[in-house]
């Protein structure tokens, strides 16, 4: 298992529970040290960094609004992405209600040396994660963007354990078979065949 | 092919693709985010007690029907046939009046995970006993022959709508595979003035559906986001708390059940307290509590211009819950200070004529009134008994003319929360 760089972060609970309590101040220190991995899940998620910041300012502001029903301090980190996650799915959602703009981008097959073929690599992911849903995006990015367990990944979507680790799956498989079919495209390049 | 593409290090790629794309950065929207929550207010902890409470296992516990003796039943399926059809003019209830004064009946309410009524006669019978499924909210519709539930399964954070007849029979699922707040505080639905037809709030939407589950369907555009929907007594506006946007300040709205078109009735700020709308038994007022920095009592009236708000009682306290009484001349409310626990005080209507009834330890939640306006009931505790925020052993019933000593009804779990309901008898 490859550990994330994000994994690891320890929620001060003292500040959980002034925040709960009402204290802004506590709540703005939370949403400081939270906001990073907030912005940067809701981007990997929505894939717009507007749409990102729109689900992250809800996230938030529906946190406080709702903290003080938080029972255990101790879980607000988990339930925290639950709410980001319903976030980027609620803009996902609206975002499909309206026309979008699709840009399309030319792919280059150039020459392919080693780190071409590590950009490449990268290129053939992103065109694979936009081809994941929002909830295997969401799972794919609590598991290996923010180290959640498989456990806390099912509790912050609020999925069976099984549910979590069966879309986690599907969701690798379909981005290993978009590296596979760019891998298998620069290979006939290389070979001189067509793509 | 490279190696990585080998997928000897596919994880690896993966958690530097999602770094690399997430962006390492601090964004610069912190402070803007900060300054749009000043203007949020936070939920009451009260408003979802249902997270604070453990949850149990569900299904439906199955009721065990006895063998009959064909033949025995028969001849008395015939003795109660004939002896009904000689009262059955005399004999059928009357239905009260769907709102103003009416005969009290049955106070229902969840105690332990299950439903209990207890009648005037101090005799509690049990609604519900399901080891594996909470039950909670009981709210009585306003004819006073069902009770719409709410009800979590094992294992979920969400929680679903019930009715059952008075009896405890056709206990059905209404709310289809709507996820609903836990809340236990508030009742999770509102009755039709005609009993037909209940409106739920789920994920901050309204929804309307028949009392057997038919028919559910959104309320409104989705534009102003709510929660704690109460249906209007004519019947035609659902009164709400809602929120334009994520970011949008609370407000008591109504929502016209035939067009959807939505109307914002509070102009002042909910502050720390929330606002809860109560219709007035004539539909045209609403009150509430509404204030920056403690709560004031407002009533909103509509008139010829639209609704106007005006504030009814103001102060340094803390003054929460309005609720009407049945006849819609008064008003009581919950009156707390930061050191103090609540105490009810009864005005009328315009605000005037303040008094405060004698009681014993009175929880910081909505209350209500007998159906016959001659007592108000609140969760509580015991003279000199301290109680917590979330919760409280049981219930104090009030005199509202102080002519009889406070009672307190201790629950079967000591443990009560603020949804309460009274069965409505015709007077």
């Amino acid at each position: 298992m490859v550990v994330p760089h994000t994994a690891g972060f320890a929620v001060d609970r003292e500040l959980v529970v002034r925040a709960r309590g009402g204290d802004r101040d506590a709540f703005a220190r939370l949403a400081a040290a939270a906001i990073s991995r907030l912005d940067g899940t809701a981007r990997l998620i929505t894939h717009d960094p507007e749409r990102a910041k729109d689900a992250v300012q809800e996230a938030l502001t529906r946190c406080w609004r709702d903290l003080p029903t938080l029972r255990d301090p101790d879980r607000f980190d988990a339930w925290l992405h639950r709410l980001l996650v319903r976030a980027c799915i609620d803009e996902l959602r609206r975002a499909r209600a309206r026309p979008m703009e699709v840009s399309l981008t030319e792919l280059h097959h150039p020459t392919v040396g080693d780190s071409a073929a590590a950009l490449a690599d990268r290129d053939a992911l992103e065109r694979g994660f936009r081809r994941l849903d929002p909830e295997q995006r969401a799972v794919v990015v609590l598991h290996y963007y923010l180290g959640l367990s498989l456990a806390d990944v099912a509790e912050a979507l609020d999925l069976p354990a099984g549910t979590a680790k069966s879309r986690l799956s599907r969701a690798m498989s379909r981005l290993r078979a978009a590296l596979d079919a760019d891998a298998r495209g620069r290979s006939e390049l290389m070979e001189g065949r067509p793509a | 092919m490279t190696g990585l593409t080998a997928h000897d290090n596919f994880e690896r790629l993966v958690v530097g693709w999602l770094d690399e794309t997430a962006g390492a950065g601090a964004p610069d929207y912190l402070d803007e985010t900060l300054a749009r929550i000043d203007h949020v207010a936070q939920r009451p902890a009260w408003l979802s007690p249902g997270r604070w409470l453990p949850m149990r296992a569900l299904t439906l516990r199955r009721i065990e029907v006895p063998r009959f003796v064909p033949y025995l039943v028969a001849l008395v399926l015939l003795v109660l046939i004939g002896l009904a059809l000689l009262v059955a003019a005399g004999s059928q209830r009357r239905l009260p009046p769907p709102f103003g004064p009416a005969a009290t009946g049955s106070f229902a309410y969840d105690s332990g995970g299950d439903l209990y009524l207890t009648g005037t006669d101090g005799v509690v019978r049990r609604l519900t006993d399901t080891p594996d499924r909470r039950e909670f909210g009981a709210v009585w519709s306003r004819h006073g022959t069902r009770i719409a539930f709410g009800a979590v399964e094992s294992g979920s954070r969400s929680a679903s709508l019930w009715v059952t007849e008075s009896d405890g029979s056709g206990t059905r699922r209404v709310s289809g595979d709507l996820e609903l707040e836990p809340t236990a505080a508030l009742p999770l639905a509102s009755w039709s003035p005609d009993g037909r037809q209940l409106v739920i709030a789920a994920d901050q939407r309204l929804y309307v559906v028949d009392a057997d589950g038919a028919n559910l369907r959104e309320l409104g555009d989705g534009s102003v986001l709510g929660a704690e929907p109460t249906w209007s007594p004519l019947g035609d506006l659902i009164a709400f708390v809602g929120h334009e946007g994520p970011t949008g300040e609370d407000a008591v709205y109504v929502i016209d059940v035939g067009s959807g078109m939505t109307t914002r009735i509070s102009q002042t700020r909910g502050g720390p307290t929330g606002l809860v709308p109560a219709w007035a038994p004539d539909g045209l007022r609403i009150a509430y509590h509404a204030g920056p920095t403690h709560a004031d009592v407002f009533v909103a009236t509509l008139g010829e211009p639209g609704w106007i708000e005006r504030p009814i009682v103001t102060g340094s306290t803390i003054d929460s819950w309005p609720t009407w009484s049945n006849d819609g001349r008064r008003l009581s409310f919950v009156r707390s200070t930061v050191t103090d626990h609540g105490r009810i005080v009864v005005v009328n209507a315009d605000g005037s004529g303040e008094s405060v009834l004698a009681s014993g330890t009175i929880g910081w939640s909505p209350h209500c009134w007998t159906p016959d306006d001659r007592s108000i009931i609140a969760v509580g505790a015991e003279e000199n008994v301290s109680i917590g925020d979330e919760d409280a052993p049981g219930y104090v019933i009030l005199s509202v003319d102080g002519t009889r000593a406070p009672v307190f009804i201790a629950t079967p779990a000591r443990q009560a929360f603020a949804a309460c309901s009274w069965e409505r008898l015709a007077p």
